[in-house]
């Protein structure tokens, strides 16, 4: 009977009016799922792919024009390639791996655990205190990031331990969890001790399905859901983070990155292959060694960028090309009402649901998609509990865009493994929203203080997606 | 369609290197090398290698079709390979990519018939293939839309004179050949004397990610799933890319070779590296 009431649900809704990009207050009773379409399931649009195989986050776009099948190859090729081996040795000498498909396992996260070790593997970010820029500088002798991977001739310069602590809690019925509170630090430093006060950042690898249409959210879209200071009054504030782009020379909104500090996706491909791949680019022209690298500059000295535009251009055109999984099990009971507690528990005042995307020319595919990602993509204090103490950008040291949850339900499938948070120490998705505090405090607590069969309905809900 | 049987001399332009060390990654017991390629057991069999090839003895009272070997690779483009066994057997191949299955074909070989099947993930459930059939290199027909697991070719026996075999079954004793040859009218039986070996190739086009499964065919006449027999010497079964939806496959590093014959051996192998 129960099934066939949230059936009723849905026929009764799937006509009402919808108000796009509304969520009902945080706490407010829910009583049936709030403008639900028929398409619940294309979580992007037309193109939505329908596979929740290990092969969900890789597939082209469900609506490709068969003409553009071979670019997106090309593309691939490009991803996957593995730049230290190349003849000419065009990737490093300082570098995080060999290429972009050694990390984005499967256009995903990290690869397998069992293939990589009980963790899954970090980069860290680095940055000193400046009194004349809000973000800080470069570490004068690592740079932007700890490269731990170097030559036989130039030393990596480091790598990263982490050690966990348990962290114990019960939810508001007695069930007791355990969180793990992470330590970090630097081992085996190749060129000296790092700078006093330096702040790191610790992340992930993110998924790569649906960049193409995160992109294509028109930034109107984004600055309306903005409320810096928190004017409804609902706990929740949310603000843009500003980044230059390379190209205009201008601030620009940021969308991609666990701050959201690149503006575009072709920045954050060209600074990841400069960052972690050390390969120069028209983008990105200097080399990742610093001045005090002495044998990094050397092997890197007075030479045109590793690669083109075309390149930058192709790997750029395939994360435009990956299709976002479709949901599953969208009218099953549990992760009906899953989806109507995520809604009166808070979640959607940052994890919002829906967006359409602009007019997209190069790739028309793109355009005019109703699209639920379930990212607001605008930074959030998340409080002490996840601050990195790093500012990047217009983000403070305890601000986090909120990441997409589009796909992350098959996290596991592809994946074989699940990591979340910006450092992965969330081994699930209950330990994802327990370590939420700042603005998402809130929905943390009305989450703990959900029943068992909630809280696992709520879980169904975030598995389906 | 000729572009797809060249995967023998093909040099492709990417190289793409994910695969765990081969020395890391299988242990050496029930592992021998030939070719240049680790060829390690899967299930109940003893592998043991020579100049020869790599010989499959199933340890098995009744033969499952789970033994068989592995065959690891580096990223490759290309490869095949010949085996020789007796008796009517079923032999399964899967090939890997990015670590996990993405393609299978099974050959099923009684006393009257081989059938040839595949399975492809391209396109997800919806994928489907096409097979091909050459005789002497030369299409004779073509058949499209096959769904993925479906029979895609039937190799048989015909009682016709001018489509003599070239090569005695594997599922037929000396003296079957002969007893078949006279029923069907062959020209002549010379071609008892002569085992026929199973040539298999697996490829992945460059172009457009396709898969693609390469039989000989002992059999001189092969029916086609829209009802047509034609004289075929080679068949291709050849996944069907649309582009939407379909995964970039790019090369493959892995070929599983399991049977239900009691004994196999690997007499020839080649393979085409995945191109810089």
């Amino acid at each position: 009977m129960k099934a066939s009431w949230w059936l009723t649900a849905l026929l009764l809704t799937a006509g009402a009016p919808r108000q796009e990009n509304a969520a009902p207050a945080p706490g407010a009773a829910v009583s049936e799922v709030p403008g639900r379409p028929d398409d619940e399931a294309l979580a992007g649009g037309g193109t939505t792919v329908f596979d929740a195989s290990h092969n969900a986050y890789g597939r082209a776009l469900g609506n490709l024009a068969p003409t553009r099948w071979y670019q997106m190859r090309e593309g691939k090729v490009l991803f996957m390639r593995d730049w230290a081996a190349h003849e000419e040795g065009l990737a490093g000498p300082l570098t995080n791996a060999a290429g972009c498909g050694s990390c984005h396992f499967k256009d995903g996260r990290g690869r397998p655990l069992p293939d990589v070790g009980p963790e899954a593997p970090l980069l860290v970010r680095l940055s000193v205190p400046a009194k004349d820029a809000p973000a800080g500088h470069h570490e004068p002798v690592y740079g932007v990031q700890l490269n731990d991977r170097g030559t036989a001739d130039v030393p990596a310069e480091g790598t990263v331990q982490v050690t966990y602590t348990d962290v114990k809690g019960t939810y508001a019925d007695g069930t007791p969890y355990t969180l793990r509170q992470p330590r970090y630090r630097i081992n085996q430093l190749g060129y000296g001790k790092l700078a006093p006060g330096v702040m790191l950042s610790p992340r992930i690898p993110s998924q790569l399905f649906g960049l193409g249409l995160l992109a294509a959210i028109p930034d109107e879209a984004i600055h309306a859901l903005a409320d810096a200071d928190d004017r409804d009054g609902d706990g929740v504030s949310g603000r843009p983070n500003r980044m230059v782009s390379v190209h205009s020379g201008k601030a620009e909104l940021g969308r991609f990155g666990w701050k959201a500090n690149q503006p575009t996706l072709e920045q954050q491909v060209a600074s990841a292959f400069s960052e972690d791949l050390g390969l120069t680019s028209p983008l990105y022209p200097e080399s990742n060694c610093t001045a005090k690298q002495e044998g990094c500059m050397t092997r890197v000295a007075a030479k045109a960028p590793a690669l083109s535009r075309h390149v930058l251009e192709r790997t750029t055109l395939y994360l435009r090309l990956i299709g976002v999984p479709a949901r599953r099990d969208v009218l099953e009971p549990t992760v009906m009402k899953g989806q109507v507690l995520f809604q009166q528990a808070g979640c959607a005042a940052c994890h919002q649901r829906e967006f359409t995307t602009g007019t997209v020319e190069d790739v028309p595919e793109l355009s005019n998609q109703r699209i639920r990602p379930y990212t607001d993509l605008l930074l959030h204090d998340m409080g002490p509990e996840l601050a990195d103490g790093r500012p990047d950008g217009e983000a403070s040291g305890t601000e986090w865009r909120t990441p997409p949850l589009w796909g992350l339900g098959l996290l596991e499938t592809v994946n074989r493994q699940v990591r979340m948070l910006h450092d992965g120490r969330a081994r699930s998705f209950e330990e994802a929203i327990l370590w939420h505090g700042g603005e998402g405090a809130r929905a943390r607590e009305r989450f703990k203080a959900l029943s068992k069969a909630e809280r696992e309905a709520l879980v169904a809900f975030l598995r389906s997606l | 369609m000729r572009s797809s049987r060249r995967v023998g001399t093909a040099l492709w332009a990417a190289v793409f290197s994910l695969a765990l060390p081969l020395s890391q990654a299988h242990a050496a017991e029930n592992c021998v090398e030939f070719q240049g390629l680790q060829h390690c057991g899967l299930g109940a069999v003893k592998v043991s290698g020579s100049e020869k090839g790599v010989r499959i003895d199933s340890q098995e009272k009744e033969p499952s079709g789970k033994g068989g070997v592995a065959i690891h690779t580096p990223p490759a483009a290309a490869w095949t390979a010949e085996t020789q066994s007796d008796g009517a057997q079923r032999n399964f191949f899967t090939a890997y990519a990015e670590d996990v299955p993405v393609s299978t074909s099974t050959v099923n070989s009684s006393r009257e018939s081989t059938s040839y099947s595949a399975t492809f993930t391209g396109s997800g459930d919806a994928t489907t293939y096409s097979v091909l059939a050459y005789y002497n290199g030369r299409l004779q027909a073509a058949v499209g839309g096959i769904r993925s697991g479906d029979t895609g070719a039937v190799g048989m026996m015909l009682p016709n004179p001018g489509w003599t075999p070239n090569c005695r079954p594997r599922t037929q004793t000396y003296a079957q050949c002969e007893s078949a040859c006279y029923a069907n009218g062959y020209s002549n039986c010379n071609y008892c004397n002569t085992p026929c070996s199973l040539t298999v190739g697996f490829a992945s086009a460059q172009l457009s990610s396709a898969c693609l499964w390469q039989y000989t065919v002992a059999e001189p006449g092969v029916r086609l799933p829209n009802g047509q027999t034609v004289r075929a010497d080679q068949i291709v079964l050849q996944e069907e890319i649309s582009g939407p939806s379909n995964y970039p496959y790019l090369n493959f590093n892995r070929i599983d070779v399991q049977t239900t014959a009691r004994s196999t051996v690997i007499t020839g192998e080649s393979l085409v590296p995945a191109g810089k």
